[in-house]
C-alpha cells in the first residue's frame, strides 16, 4: 500500500496554502463545544493526515484519549451513569473529557496534515532553516554508519566529516534561500476548507 | 566582542548553530521512531546538544538552538500548530533557563548529569502545570510522582550521554577549542 505513505495532498496543494487552509479548520476544532461536532472534525482531520502520507499511531492516540477522559472522570459532576462503590462515572465528566480529547487529538491530526517540511519560512529564519535542513539531510544519509557499540567514535567520524566543511552550499547539499520559486498551487483549498469547517461547525451546532 | 558570524576554523558560528540544530532534529527523529508506550513520557535525547553546548555557546545562541529545536520538531513531526508545540516550548525553555542558572550558580562543581537532572525535573514540572491548565485538569497532579520519576531517569540518561560525548569526542574538543579561543 505505497499510496498510504505518499503525500497525496502535496500533489495538489503547496505547503503555504495548505497551512493557511488548515488554520480555519483548527479554529473550528478549538471552538467545538459538542463531542459530536468534535468527532466529525477529528475524523476529517485524520483522513487528511492519512492523505498527507503521515504515519498515525492510533494506539498512542487511543491511550492519550483514554487518559484525558480518565482524568476528567476523577472530578465527577452531572448525572451518575454507573457507580461501583465510591467510583462514579458521571455524564458531565465523561462528556467534558471526551470533548477535550477529541478536540486536542483532532488538532494534532490537522497540524500533522497541514505542516509540510518544505514550508518556506520568511527572511533570515527561512535561510537559517534551509541550512539546518541541509545538515539534517546529511546526518540522515549517514545514519547507517552509527554503530551502537562505538556510538561516540562513529558519531565523531560523521560530525568531523560534515562540519567543518569548506562549502556545503557549493556542493549543493545545503539548499540556498529562495533558490526555487515559492510554489503557489492549491490556494483554492483555503476557501474550501474554511467553508467546510464553518459549515460543519455551525451546521452541527458547534 | 566578536562578530556573531565570525569564522572559526573556516566555519561560521551561524553554520555551527545550524549544524547543532540539525543534530537536535536528528536525535528528535530517532526518538520519534522509538515506541512510546505512555503518551506523557519522552526520552528527551534531542536536548543533548543544549546540555553539551551549555558552557560553549553564548546564551543567546542557546536560545536560538532551543527555538530551532522546538520549531523544527514541530515542522518535522507536523505538530507545529498544535498543543504539542506549546508543551515542547515550555519544557525546552524551562530546562534551558534552569540549566543555565544552575551552571552559573554551581559552576563546574555540578556535572552535566546534575545540570541535566535539574533541567529535566523543572521541565517536567512546567509541563505538568501546563497539562493541569489545558489537558488533564486539576487531577493531573496525581501523575506528578510518575512524571517526575521518569523525568529524573531520562534527565540522568541525557546528562550521562552528554558527559560521555563531551569527554571522548574529538569533534567536540575541536569545536570547544575554536569557540573558547574566539
Amino acid at each position: 500500500m505505497r499510496w498510504f505513505r505518499t503525500d497525496l495532498l502535496g500533489k495538489v496543494v503547496a505547503p503555504l496554502p495548505r497551512l493557511v487552509a488548515a488554520l480555519g479548520f483548527l479554529a473550528a476544532q478549538a471552538a467545538a463545544q459538542s463531542p459530536g461536532t468534535a468527532s466529525v472534525l477529528l475524523t476529517i482531520s485524520l483522513i487528511l493526515a492519512l492523505l498527507a502520507g503521515k504515519k498515525i499511531s492510533l494506539g498512542y492516540f487511543l491511550i492519550l484519549a483514554l487518559s484525558i477522559v480518565g482524568f476528567s472522570l476523577l472530578s465527577p459532576f452531572g448525572k451518575v451513569l454507573v457507580g461501583w462503590g465510591p467510583l462514579r462515572i458521571t455524564q458531565g465528566a465523561l462528556e467534558e473529557g471526551a470533548l477535550r480529547a477529541l478536540r486536542l487529538i483532532g488538532m494534532v491530526f490537522t497540524s500533522v496534515a497541514a505542516i509540510h517540511r518544505d514550508l518556506q519560512l520568511p527572511g533570515r529564519l527561512g535561510s537559517f532553516w534551509a541550512e539546518v535542513l541541509g545538515y539534517y539531510q546529511r546526518l540522515l544519509e549517514a545514519r547507517h554508519r552509527i554503530r551502537p557499540a562505538r556510538w561516540i567514535d562513529s558519531l565523531d567520524e560523521i560530525f568531523l566529516e560534515v562540519l567543518p566543511a569548506d562549502s556545503l552550499e557549493e556542493k549543493g547539499v545545503v539548499p540556498k534561500l529562495n533558490s526555487e520559486p515559492v510554489q503557489n498551487r492549491g490556494w483554492w483549498s483555503v476557501p474550501l476548507v474554511w467553508g467546510l469547517a464553518a459549515a460543519l461547525f455551525f451546521g452541527l451546532g458547534q | 566582542m566578536s562578530s556573531p558570524n565570525k569564522e572559526i576554523h573556516g566555519v561560521s558560528r551561524r553554520r555551527l548553530l545550524a549544524f547543532l540544530s540539525a543534530i537536535g532534529l536528528f536525535l528528535a527523529a530517532i526518538e520519534y521512531l522509538l515506541p512510546k508506550p505512555v503518551p506523557f513520557i519522552r526520552l528527551g535525547i534531542s536536548n543533548i546538544p543544549l546540555v553539551l553546548m551549555l558552557d560553549v555557546l553564548r546564551f543567546r545562541e542557546l536560545l536560538v538552538l532551543a527555538a530551532v529545536k522546538v520549531l523544527g520538531q514541530g515542522l518535522i513531526n507536523g505538530t507545529l500548530v498544535s498543543y504539542v508545540l506549546l508543551f515542547s516550548a515550555v519544557g525546552t525553555f524551562t530546562a534551558l533557563f534552569t540549566m543555565a542558572a544552575v551552571r552559573r550558580l554551581f559552576g563546574l562543581r555540578l556535572s552535566l548529569i546534575g545540570v541535566s537532572l535539574w533541567g529535566a525535573l523543572t521541565s517536567n514540572l512546567a509541563q505538568l502545570g501546563l497539562s493541569v491548565l489545558i489537558l488533564l485538569g486539576e487531577n493531573a497532579w496525581v501523575i506528578g510522582p510518575v512524571i517526575l520519576g521518569t523525568g529524573g531517569a531520562t534527565g540522568f540518561l541525557v546528562g550521562w550521554l552528554a558527559q560521555m560525548f563531551q569527554s571522548r569526542s574529538v569533534w567536540f574538543r575541536e569545536v570547544r577549542r575554536a569557540l573558547v579561543s574566539d
